[in-house]
């Protein structure tokens, strides 16, 4: 295909084309494109309304006027929130089965502390290596290095089980959060993503600061961490949404241990809230749930979405 | 002269011997902490897990395991084994097998979706409509939504009429109303003399994919599209091609290694799909009755939730009879799973996109018409 145009009669009309474009400030195809998305757009937002409208509905309306979804028959109303965060039963003597109390607030902790704790520990451990593996120059480190990245082949389900037994053989199925944050440190794909952004960083610097006397700990804090502190800021936030979100290990952790909720994650607490409080005038403590589990990530979110946007797509990852 | 050549010779040789030696000091004070969860959270357990699928493993009693050899994998891959030649195990197999076609169809009709769907949207807002960096955020939003509270939202969409679902309620008497979602059999056939039920919840499961599902796509085709040269653009108008045709021999060769990406981790993705059947209904309607007992008899089980039906101990009874079938399925998953992981990191292997795998194809195919 040429690029430059070759003829005066197509230089002409490509001309042409950009007048014609430069007249018009909102050409047809970006009408087009901008109705679209302003509908698919809404469609999409649309569960996210009615969530929160629903959560807000107190069960004397769910049971008589479910129709009203947008704005309850008597207004909105917490009654599903205090419900949730502490235990208040309604009091409406038509509710034949009670919603039972659940510690919420203990949940949000456990899921908080995993996945904050979880990240910042990662981040620390993970950099640290990307950095040996990038800038420390060892005999063997290129075929520990291609080891620990072809193990990126095996999906995590194989390796869950054997992690189960070790986590139950040390007895911390009884103990909040430890068991939650220890594996994750094993991660290979993050400290891959971060290895892969300090290659980019030229050796140079490293060199010279070397030359001028700096200690290995001293480039890594002072040179490498404000240099790459975008690709840590991603995993970060990959990791954050992780650990918030994971819902497989800790069940498979706490899940049986049904006597001891308060050690449950928000995720776990959720899918049994919603196994058990499904029908009409209930699903509104569900949804309160559901309103408490996301509000964390939708702030991480709106404070840092174009970031997370760029990030993923310098990075070429998915969540 | 030479003695002091000797010395010097002598005090470099030492000097980097200690420079060594402290090389790999340092070298392994900091990738120590890695390296140490890598070995007890990763290679030992995978090692352990493969002995665990060879023996009739309890938790409660670890150490007290005895060896059973290829017991758990003639469960899942024969029909007609029996324990000890007295249990019959068919159920198992059976429900195994259910759940590996489950995961199968439902990533075959999805993975397209999920690759088209974002590709059409990022080609859209790759015309630069006012306020299209608003538009990218809002359409990758869904895909932060926890699954849990994802689940909510659907089982509130979905629920039936006489409790209350709201598009049964916004759209009465149509099908939205009249067919109860969670529970009924949408159709069913035979293969020999087995029944198989095919229920409507996976309509709600579809829904919830087609609505979170696919964000990181989009993102990435994005990051993609904007990448191609304006030139090749202009130059496809001066020779005088129609959009359709600058989409199709401008637009997607150039995305080529996105669009490969994209494809694997998608395809790996649905393989693991376990959450939304879960949240939504527990792993669907129970109605294969004959199953009863088995992990993942419902009909919407996938390849994931028969293993977390055995470990996760909601049923005490298999996790402590059936460890080792847990640990042999997820053998054979990760096997089937790593095999399109291994692929995709091959196609993918430096430069983060697919480029490679085509590249192959493309010299393996010249080849082959020589």
């Amino acid at each position: 295909m040429e690029t430059n145009c070759q003829t005066v009669e197509n230089c002409k009309q490509l001309n042409k084309r950009n007048e014609k474009n430069l007249h018009l400030k909102y050409p047809a195809s970006k009408i087009v494109s901008f109705i679209i998305l302003t509908i698919f757009c809404i469609i999409w937002i649309a569960p996210f309304i009615l969530l929160v409208t629903v959560s807000l509905r107190s069960q004397y309306d769910a049971m008589y006027y479910p129709e009203q979804f947008l704005y309850p028959h008597s207004g909105y109303s917490l009654e599903s929130y205090k419900v949730i965060l502490f235990g208040e039963t309604t009091g409406e003597q038509h509710i034949t089965t009670g919603v039972d109390y659940v510690n919420l607030l203990c949940w949000v902790l456990n899921s908080c502390g995993s996945a904050i704790g979880g990240t910042i520990l990662y981040l620390i451990v993970a950099s640290l290596t990307a950095y040996a593996f990038t800038f420390l120059e060892v005999k063997g480190r290129n075929i520990l290095f291609a080891i620990i990245v072809a193990s990126m082949v095996v999906p995590g389900a194989a390796t869950t089980i054997g992690n189960q037994t070790t986590i139950f053989g040390l007895g911390w199925q009884k103990v909040p959060l430890i068991g939650l944050i220890l594996p994750g440190l094993g991660g290979v794909y993050g400290m891959y993503l971060i290895k892969t952004f300090f290659g980019s960083i030229p050796k140079d610097l490293v060199e010279s600061a070397r030359m001028d006397g700096y200690s290995n700990l001293k480039i890594f804090t002072k040179i490498i961490l404000p240099l790459g502190k975008t690709v840590i800021f991603v995993q970060g936030l990959f990791g954050f949404m992780g650990g918030w979100n994971d819902l497989i290990w800790p069940q498979m952790l706490y899940g049986a241990n049904v006597n001891n909720k308060n050690l449950w994650t928000l995720q776990v607490g959720m899918a049994y809230m919603l196994g058990k409080y499904r029908t009409g005038n209930q699903i509104g403590v569900s949804l309160a749930g559901g309103v408490v589990c996301i509000i964390p990530v939708l702030i991480v979110y709106l404070l840092a979405a174009n970031k997370i946007v760029e990030g993923m797509a310098s990075a070429g990852v998915k969540r | 002269m030479k003695e002091a050549l000797t010395l010097q010779e002598f005090y470099r040789r030492e000097e980097r011997k200690k420079g060594t030696i402290k090389k790999y000091g340092i070298f392994l004070l900091f990738t120590l902490p890695f390296l140490l969860a890598f070995l007890i959270f990763f290679v030992y357990p995978l090692f352990y897990g493969i002995y665990i699928s060879f023996t009739q493993y309890k938790l409660s009693y670890p150490g007290q395991e005895t060896f059973v050899g290829f017991q758990w994998y003639q469960v899942l891959f024969n029909p007609n084994y029996k324990i000890q030649g007295k249990v019959s195990t068919f159920k198992f197999y059976e429900s195994f097998w259910r759940a590996f076609f489950h995961t199968i169809t439902f990533a075959i009709i999805m993975v397209p979706i999920a690759i088209v769907i974002p590709l059409a949207l990022a080609i859209l807002i790759n015309f630069k409509p006012p306020g299209f960096k608003l538009f990218r955020c809002l359409v990758y939003l869904p895909s932060i939504v926890p699954l849990s509270c994802a689940g909510a939202i659907f089982v509130m969409l979905f629920n039936p009429a006489d409790t209350a679902g709201v598009l049964a309620t916004i759209f009465p008497n149509t099908i939205f109303s009249e067919i109860k979602w969670f529970t009924s059999t949408w159709f069913s056939f035979n293969i020999g003399s087995n029944v198989y039920n095919v229920a409507y919840a996976w309509i709600p499961i579809f829904c919830m994919c087609f609505w979170g599902g696919w964000g990181g796509n989009f993102i990435i085709l994005n990051a993609g599209l904007e990448n191609v040269p304006k030139s090749l653009y202009e130059a496809s108008s001066v020779d005088g091609c129609s959009r359709w045709h600058k989409i199709l021999y401008v637009t997607i060769p150039n995305i080529k290694g996105q669009l490969v990406l994209c494809l694997f981790t998608t395809i790996i993705g649905y393989m693991g799909l376990y959450g939304q059947n879960y949240v939504l209904l527990s792993g669907g309607p129970f109605t294969a009755s004959t199953l009863n007992g088995a992990p993942a008899w419902g009909d919407t089980s996938t390849l994931l939730y028969y293993i977390q039906a055995i470990v996760d101990g909601s049923n005490a009874n298999l996790q402590a009879a059936y460890y080792g079938l847990a640990s042999a399925a997820s053998i054979v998953y990760a096997l089937f799973v790593g095999l399109f992981t291994g692929i995709q990191q091959y196609a993918t292997r430096d430069r983060k996109s697919g480029f490679k795998i085509s590249e192959e194809y493309s010299k393996w195919k010249r080849i082959v018409k020589q």
